[in-house]
């Protein structure tokens, strides 16, 4: 009997806690439903803050005010600089903490340690590519200059700040969902973040794809299909005149390279069209008479947005603008009296090399005929609960060690290896109070290198800045030969000649990612920038009109001409036509509806009718893009192999070789043509493909095309949450433009932060307009979490309220401008 | 009974970690006449206190926490979700309950042998 209850009572209460231990920890993808849903600290905690009007904080040094607006955008007033970066490191954490603990894990390798084994794999590389070691020689470099230090350690310690103050159940929904909490802050962590994002921005290569295919064609071939030059406009490039001549030359070798590596592994890149634009007129330009300035930058859609709209002020400073939730200062922004606006500057500054070792364990390599030891260091990667990973990471001259076979190894030379102070440069750009302060603040910046537009009421300018490195003729198209010290970098371009403009005969100033400058300029560059379109666009509209307003300004930003099929649908409308003709002459009369001559006739109609406008309503638009994408896929795939993880020449490229096929009969060009095709069959078959596709994915063609062709269904816009939990993100917005338009909407990737600045004269202040998707808070249960994507996805724009000294209730010294 | 490890439940939850009401129900779960009863009276309680709570939360703010859990979750409707939420709180509850009952049973089986 005792027995008998004995077992029943031990069953049960195994059975109690097994179930408890089930209920307190993820199992799979399914987060900890006991934590999680339990109504005393789990998800139902997590409703909306009340934001007070005003409140004040305790500051490092005094007393912080925040002034909330009806925006719920935050003012920090603070008596010093310190208290205002702990101020904005606690205003933010407060918000964003989530996203700010992931993206800054994300820069040092630490992501698995958050969010499980999914993340090992990124980790992995981003240690391998040297980021632990990247972000500590920052942070010792940093610390040399006190002002930019103080500013990461007051935000480091004001989110330390917030989150001592959180009990388990104000975490925010994520850790919850993931049954982990947040850890303590350190400034090493916005040094991670601004590394982040330079490998966003400048961590494309295309060095290992260009190499295969040199492997495969020969070096004419792909001198052709990939040139450094395409024969584009003459007033395609951002900087449209370098006339002077290198202050050092830089000797090209003699010797002719070609690696024996045969194939490479598949690196992590960043999403190519990781871009933005950034114009401003000048003051005979516009119709106030002062200086506007527009800047959208484009990068992945996320809930919460990748920006955090805020205004900074203390003696000298005033400033309004985006940050990066994680690390301080206003990223891109504006004062009352100078703004400044960037792009990526997409100049390629990351080089393979071959690297020889003495064996396929050594850690000896070869460099100028001797045998050095590259520099071993191991970081560990901790994987959520309990389990780590080691990772070696190997210094060479040639830079990191990314992959071994055999005795060779391919090593990575970037410029975000060397340590540089970012945080000097926005510091300078934050408290700048006129031109000159702007321009002077831009010498300390190194990367990733960037397009930044500065502008006051009178002057405009725009500089090319980043630390570039002084390469050969061509240097680093193709993996390099470590062995040699004439294939490494040759010093760096000196930093007066790094190519500028300052208030140019046309009166504005533009880029959109495009080359920057034309054969003129006398140190190359590498040859892998964004197609013209956009800054063709920008150029175009910016010459076609005289006076510019705020309104103009703002509808050049939601601009959706494609300038792309402008130039290559009249040529493959002309290749399909006499298709269209064969199919007429044996025809069957009795055929209607889809697949019939009347159906391709009135297909063909309107794409000639098209103005070339990606409309978010335009079914047409989608038929255009799909049959490109088809046409090009069909052209390419049997020369150069698979798109995905493949390289193709760039659409401006495909484009003109487009022309010199229908134009001339003996071009040389025609020998990409795929054997035993036509021109025209590839026309024909890719508009065949692109019908297939619409019809199958999107709904059937009865007597008129469905509501589900529209470009904006076909592309779409989503903003998926950062961790990708389904409910949290938006997935549906109806929107146009595409990557060859201004408006670079790409579906998952687009204008992420959207600000027009007219300055003002005299009595007139200075007015902001911005607008992003998302908004202030990153609880995805507050109603500002994702206030603003439906008017950005309008394309409005919102004035800012832009607040004086004087608004604080603590007596702030009036700026002196 | 049954108000008694409500009222348990509502008091300490805010500072005890969630899975403490398992101890106040597997103490009271002792004094239970059977384990059907045992399991029951705090499957309820907890179920019950677990979802007015969750309700007071959810109202303050509108209601968007269980429709947009809901959508998390892949539910059909967020009264799902409120089940769902009392029915972990109170299955603890119950199962604890249980093993109160049964530590129970041992002491009196064992007094029996004598």
């Amino acid at each position: 009997m005792r027995r008998r209850a004995l077992i029943l009572y031990n069953l049960s209460l195994l059975i109690t806690l097994m179930f408890i231990f089930i209920l307190a920890n993820p199992i799979g993808s399914l987060p900890p439903l006991g934590s999680l849903l339990n109504p005393f600290h789990g998800f139902w905690r997590n409703g909306p803050m009340k934001m007070p009007e005003r409140e004040t904080l305790r500051g490092l040094d005094k007393t912080v005010e925040v002034v909330w607006d009806s925006y719920r955008i935050p003012h920090i007033f603070a008596l010093t600089q310190r208290d205002l970066f702990f101020a904005q490191g606690y205003v933010e954490a407060r918000d964003r903490l989530f996203q700010m603990d992931l993206m800054t894990r994300a820069g040092v390798g630490r992501l698995a340690d958050l969010v499980g084994p999914k993340a090992l794999e990124t980790d992995q590389f981003f240690v391998k590519l040297g980021f632990r070691t990247i972000a500590q020689r920052t942070l010792d470099f940093i610390k040399k200059d006190p002002e930019s230090w103080e500013a990461l350690d007051a935000y480091s310690q004001g989110v330390n700040f917030y989150i001592q103050s959180l009990d388990k159940k104000d975490w925010p929904l994520e850790y919850k969902l993931l049954g982990v909490g947040p850890s303590a802050w350190d400034p090493e962590r916005s040094v991670a973040l601004l590394n982040i994002m330079s490998f966003n921005l400048a961590g494309r290569s295309y060095d290992l794809h260009l190499t295969k295919h040199l492997k495969a064609h020969g070096l004419e071939k792909v001198k052709n299909l990939f040139p450094e030059f395409l024969p584009s406009r003459a007033d395609d490039f951002v900087i449209l005149k370098n006339d002077f001549e290198a202050s050092q030359k830089v000797p090209t070798p003699s010797d002719s390279f070609v690696t024996a590596f045969d194939d490479f592994p598949e690196f992590l890149q960043p999403f190519a069209s990781n871009g933005s634009n950034n114009w401003a007129v000048g003051p005979k330009k516009s119709q106030t008479g002062a200086t506007i300035l527009a800047n959208d930058t484009h990068l992945a859609y996320s809930l919460p947005g990748v920006w955090y709209e805020l205004q900074l002020i203390a003696p000298g400073i005033n400033v309004y603008g985006s940050s990066f939730p994680g690390a301080p200062l206003v990223i891109v922004g504006f004062t009352q009296s100078v703004g400044w606006a960037v792009t990526n500057g997409t100049t390629d500054v990351l080089d393979w090399y071959e690297v020889e070792f003495r064996d396929e364990q050594s850690l000896e390599y070869l460099f100028e005929e001797q045998w050095h030891l590259a520099e071993r260091q191991v970081e560990t990667i901790e994987v959520q609960r309990g389990k780590s990973v080691e990772v070696e990471v190997l210094w060479t001259r040639s830079g990191v060690v990314m992959h071994r076979e055999e005795s060779l190894g391919l090593a990575a030379q970037w410029v975000v290896h060397e340590p540089s102070n970012e945080i000097k440069t926005f510091l300078e750009l934050n408290k700048a109070k006129n031109f000159v302060d702007c321009n002077q603040a831009l010498s300390f910046y190194q990367a990733p290198a960037q397009n930044f537009i500065c502008a006051d009421a009178k002057n405009i300018g725009l500089w090319h800045t980043g630390l570039l490195p002084k390469r050969w003729s061509q240097q680093g198209r193709f993996v390099l030969n470590g062995r040699l010290d004439s294939h490494q970098w040759q010093g760096w371009i000196p930093r007066e000649q790094n190519p500028s403009v300052e208030n140019p005969p046309e009166g504005f100033v533009r880029s959109a990612n495009q080359r920057v400058v034309d054969e003129s300029y006398p140190y190359y560059l590498g040859w892998d920038y964004e197609e013209s379109y956009r800054g063709r666009r920008i150029r175009q509209a910016l010459e076609e009109k005289e006076k510019w307003s705020l309104e103009d300004m703002i509808q050049l930003q939601n601009d959706e001409l494609n300038l792309h099929a402008a130039e290559v649908l009249p040529h493959l409308l002309d290749l399909v036509e006499d298709q269209i003709l064969r199919l007429q002459e044996t025809d069957d009369k009795t055929q209607e509806g889809p697949g019939s001559v009347e159906m391709w006739r009135s297909l063909l109609k309107s794409l000639q009718a098209w103005d070339f406008v990606d409309r978010a309503d335009s079914w047409v638009s989608s038929v255009f893009h799909l049959w490109w994408d088809e046409f090009e896929l069909a052209f390419w795939e049997p020369n150069l192999g698979p798109r995905e993880g493949g390289l193709y020449p760039k659409r401006q490229r495909s484009s003109i070789l487009l022309h010199n096929i229908s134009a001339f009969k003996d071009h040389p060009d025609h020998l990409w043509i795929p054997e035993g095709k036509s021109l025209e069959d590839l026309a024909w078959d890719g508009l065949v493909g692109a019908w297939d596709i619409l019809t199958k994915e999107f709904g059937n063609f009865v007597e008129s095309p469905p509501e589900t062709w529209k470009w904006g269904r076909v592309q779409g816009a989503g903003m998926p949450h950062l961790l990708g939990v389904s409910g949290l993100g938006e997935p549906h917005y109806l929107m146009g433009g595409s990557q060859y338009a201004v408006n670079a909407n790409r579906g998952s990737h687009g204008a992420t932060w959207r600000m027009i600045v007219a300055f003002g004269e005299g009595d007139k202040d200075t007015e902001g307009w911005v607008n992003f998707p998302g908004g202030p808070s990153g609880n995805p249960f507050d109603p500002s979490y994702e206030q603003f994507t439906k008017s950005w996805s309008q394309g409005e724009l919102r004035k800012v309220v832009f607040l004086k000294e004087q608004d604080g209730s603590m007596s702030l010294p009036a700026q002196e401008d | 009974m049954i108000y008694l490890i409500a009222l348990l439940t509502v008091v300490t939850s805010w500072w005890l970690p969630w899975w403490f009401v398992a101890i106040w129900c597997g103490l009271l779960g002792i004094l239970a006449p059977s384990y059907k009863k045992a399991f029951i009276v705090s499957f309820l309680a907890v179920f019950l206190s677990w979802i007015l709570v969750a309700y007071y939360f959810d109202l303050k703010a509108q209601m968007i926490l269980s429709h947009k859990m809901t959508d998390v979750f892949f539910m059909p409707h967020p009264l799902v979700l409120y089940i769902l939420t009392g029915t972990v709180g109170g299955l603890m509850a119950g199962l604890s309950a249980g093993c109160g009952y049964l530590l129970m049973q041992i002491r009196q089986a064992g007094l029996k042998s004598f």
